[in-house]
């Protein structure tokens, strides 16, 4: 088959999934939320409902793949694929990357539907003096000062410690997944910004300090947007408790990822040095640091590559040259 | 003729229809061309439809997956017209009733093929939430939607829980629920 008719058939393909992926949205998007109008005190109807959908998502992005096997062996055969191919492979990862996307969108928006469905059914729980609790013993109003979970509170009348507990949609939403879907769908924009972030950072071979920084700043925006979301609605969530929750949370993000700091570390020092012309200086430091091994002029010259850094190439380029 | 002969060259033809509407089924996306397809449509001299043409038809025959029915068609009509021949060295000693029911079963069984994979091949996915949608009319929590309180009571005295700790501030006694 000529490279034409690969390519043709390549985008008919394509765009047979593509016609495939809408219908999928369009019946799974009426289809959620007539469930989301039906039962949001019970999660399991939506999460099993989205398991289906993502099933039947990841299995177009699997027919991607699987066909793409198919086209490359064929092309193979061909001499002068060339960038025709490269563009090919590309259709077919923006296409992967759409599916995920439009998956990612499709249950972070309908999680939320039915937290602010399950935030409506708590507010009218709460919506009564006192929650509407009385004393099990008196049947005195009690003033419960926590709503949103389950606390002791001592009859005003009588005496008697009660056990109050919140409605079921209260603690549903406080202690359940509903304020953390309202709380990841506001920080939507901040996660898609971090998710390429974490592609950049990850894919690079040979990354530097500004590297691991620029992702470690996308996380900590990411999770500012999403606790600041969340301390919204959450009762006790001060500002002390929100910066300790940042904290905790790119803590645990960077802390595997920090054992490569010192290698992180030597790559920024190395690109510094050539984006500066220090001919001498880089030698020096390549003499030192690559004594061991740990990192060679080919290091510095493939990372300055991959970051098309026109500067530190120029000298980088000379010094190979000389090698 | 013997009855073996008929019965080895009856289970050949089922066997060639068999294999030629599971190939024709396992092309996906629907109108698309898959090698076991290629193979059957060389094995049966029917030419591949063009790649406009088969989507084309695909849609228009509302295929959810396989090969365009036209091409199916024709690799039947071929594997028919093969069959007959076949069959007509193994029937000739059969009377012209007998030949004629043969025949008609090799035409019932070519038809059938065909609407059995038109059937098969235009069968959407069933809907996605019909389990959702079952469990979530059950409306399983209802009867646990308010909140409630409850004071726990010492067993040995009775006294009500007045203390946030959990012994009776009367007689010591562990407060349990009542």
């Amino acid at each position: 088959m000529s490279l034409d008719a690969l390519d043709a058939r390549w985008k008919t393909f394509l765009g047979k999934v593509e016609a495939r992926l809408g219908e999928i949205l369009a019946e799974a998007g009426p289809g959620l939320d007539e469930l989301n109008a039906t039962e949001v005190l019970d999660p399991v109807p939506l999460a099993s409902a989205l398991t289906e959908v993502k099933a039947r998502l990841q299995a177009l992005s699997r027919k991607v793949d699987d066909s793409w096997s198919t086209i490359d062996a064929e092309l193979d055969q061909l001499e002068d694929a060339g960038s025709r191919r490269d563009a090919m492979i590309r259709a077919g990862d923006v296409l992967r990357e759409r599916i995920e996307a439009e998956t990612e969108a499709l249950e972070l928006g309908k999680a939320a539907d039915a937290a602010r469905a399950l935030y409506a059914l708590a507010e009218a729980e709460l919506d009564k003096p006192g929650g509407g609790r009385k004393c099990s013993s008196c049947g005195a109003p009690l003033a419960p000062t926590a709503f949103d979970r389950p606390s002791n509170v001592p009859c005003t009348h009588c005496k008697a410690v009660n056990t109050v507990r919140p409605g079921l949609a209260t603690a549903m939403f406080f202690q359940g997944g509903g304020s953390h879907a309202l709380a990841a769908e506001a920080a939507a924009e901040a996660g898609k910004a971090l998710k390429a972030a974490e592609k950049r950072f990850q894919g690079l071979r040979h990354p530097a300090q500004e590297d691991a920084l620029a992702f470690e700043a996308a996380t900590a925006v990411y999770w500012r947007a999403y606790c600041e979301a969340r301390g919204a609605r959450t009762p006790g969530w001060t500002s002390a408790r929100l910066d300790k929750e940042v904290k905790e949370k790119v803590g645990q993000a960077m802390h595997f990822l920090k054992r490569d700091a010192p290698a992180w570390q030597r790559m920024s020092r190395a690109l510094a040095l050539a984006r500066a012309g220090d001919r001498r200086g880089l030698e020096a430091w390549l003499a030192d640091e690559g004594a061991d091994g740990s990192v060679s002029l080919d290091d510095v010259l493939e990372a300055a590559k991959e970051r098309a850094d026109k500067k530190a190439l120029a000298l980088l380029k000379t010094l190979a040259a000389d090698d | 003729m013997t009855a073996q002969a008929f019965l080895a060259l009856w289970g050949d033809v089922t066997a060639r229809v068999a294999a030629l509407v599971d190939a024709a089924l396992d092309v996906e996306p629907a109108g698309g061309l898959s090698a076991a397809w290629t193979s059957q449509l060389k094995a049966y001299a029917v030419p591949a439809l063009g790649e406009d043409a088969r989507f084309a038809a695909a849609r228009t025959d509302k295929l959810a997956k396989g090969a365009p029915i036209a091409e199916l068609t024709s690799c039947l009509d071929a594997l028919t017209k093969a069959a007959r021949l076949q069959l007509a060295q193994v029937t000739k000693t059969l009377s012209p009733p007998q030949q004629e029911h043969v025949h008609r079963g090799l035409d019932t069984l070519t038809a059938e093929a065909l609407r059995r994979y038109r059937e098969l091949a235009c069968a959407r996915p069933k809907k996605m939430f019909g389990h959702a949608k079952a469990v979530a009319a059950q409306h399983r929590y209802d009867e646990h939607k308010g909140g409630h309180s409850y004071v726990l009571g010492c067993p040995t005295c009775g006294a009500p829980r007045l203390a946030d700790d959990l012994s009776c501030v009367f007689c010591g006694g562990e407060v349990a629920p009542r």
